[in-house]
């Protein structure tokens, strides 16, 4: 047989293929959607991270489905295709960087300040300044650091009020605190690792990215403010001088309730502009301030 | 015609009659050379997108719809005499 025979029945062949529909529409499936067979309900959290990310991309991100094919054909490693994988489902708002965590769920970091872990304050001696205004000390203890619940009451207080500020430097110092307190209403901001870990995870379902999406997204900005408003308390005494001064009176107020009353605590607090703060509206609260009930 | 008085004949009939599927990866299939081999390369990204995204909706309703026939209750034939039974 010649090449010219080859190439012929090869031609030959071709065309068959594309003259029948039966046989053109495997081949498309076969060029296309080589994985058309693999059910994600099938396969099991310990299968191969590959395997899984690529029945998640089929059904979630089409077109990162798409370029892994592309390089599947292409003979690229396993590797390779898990680095791609991982970029592009990072550059969609969703950070991952190993396609084994994929079997869980859609992966969350979780950044909820956890107050009574003394290993907290060595990694964020920065709020050491702050947390001594609500009477938290994590002092040498090595096991457990005990926060009082009246300081978690005036940390919430303080917080709902700052982040009502038009001063963007004291809302910063708002969201500072709802991190410290875990009361942002983002659970990546309110949770701790172990805590998120308690909540079944998020599926990759189109519904759920959306939604992971925008919880990502939304953490980042406020984990922005978090650091600005500790950067900004840690450089302006003015600030420290005045949130102290507040906390003092939200302090005061709260030693004369008991109980539940606590949670309907009301107090007018002022936040005035300090250093090069843009102003805003920084008013004095208009409203007397109102723990919500549910805050916990 | 009534459902009740289709036989397989016209089922066969019926599902023979259906205009074969067009899917945008079998035109893309079609319009390539014999030299662009069996799975051609270079198409346009986007092009490529909407073809894989359409393909793995229509395989993830033929993977169901086989499922879902695979698992059709048995319909009992009581008026058909099966002559093996006797031997």
């Amino acid at each position: 047989m010649t090449t010219h025979t080859l190439l012929d029945t090869y031609t030959l062949l071709a065309g068959a293929v594309r003259d029948d529909p039966f046989l053109l529409l495997a081949n498309a499936v076969a060029w296309l959607d080589p994985l058309w067979t693999l059910d994600a309900d099938d396969m099991e959290i310990e299968d191969d991270g590959l395997g899984i990310a690529l029945v998640v991309t089929r059904q979630a991100f089409p077109d990162i489905y798409a370029g892994a094919v592309e390089r599947i054909r292409a003979h690229l490693s396993a590797a390779e295709l898990d680095r791609f994988i991982c970029g592009e489902i990072t550059r969609r708002g969703i950070p991952i960087d190993n396609l084994e965590y994929m079997s869980y769920g859609i992966p969350l970091d979780a950044a909820g300040a956890l107050l009574e872990d003394p290993e907290f304050y060595t990694q964020h001696p920065d709020t050491l300044p702050i947390l001594a205004l609500f009477g938290i000390d994590p002092g040498r203890e090595r096991y457990r650091v005990e926060v009082p619940d009246i300081a978690y009451t005036a940390g919430r207080a303080a917080a709902d009020s700052l982040v009502k500020q038009g001063d963007a430097h004291w809302r910063q110092v708002g969201w500072t605190l709802a991190w410290l307190f875990s009361c942002s209403g983002n659970s990546v901001i309110d949770l701790d690792y172990e805590s998120l870990m308690d909540i079944p995870p998020l599926s990759w379902e189109p519904n759920d990215v959306a939604f992971a999406v925008d919880l990502i997204e939304e953490a980042n900005g406020i984990m922005a403010d978090v650091n600005a408003g500790l950067q900004w308390l840690g450089t302006t005494p003015g600030a420290m001088a005045q949130l102290e001064g507040n906390l003092r009176r939200i302090f005061r107020k709260l030693k004369t309730m008991k109980g539940k009353q606590r949670d309907d605590l009301r107090i007018a607090l002022e936040w005035r502009p300090v250093g090069d703060s843009d102003g805003g509206t920084a008013l004095a609260d208009p409203e007397f301030l109102h723990v919500r009930g549910d805050a916990a | 015609m009534s459902l009740a008085l289709w036989t397989v004949e016209d089922l066969r009939d019926c599902l023979l009659a259906i205009p074969p599927l067009e899917l945008k990866g079998m035109a893309l299939l079609r319009e390539c050379r014999p030299a662009d081999g069996f799975f051609p390369v270079g198409i346009p990204r986007q092009t490529m997108v909407e073809a894989i995204t359409e393909i793995t909706a229509y395989t993830e309703r033929a993977r169901r719809m086989g499922e879902a026939l695979a698992n059709l209750a048995p319909i009992p034939l009581l008026d058909q005499p099966i002559l093996e039974y006797g031997l």
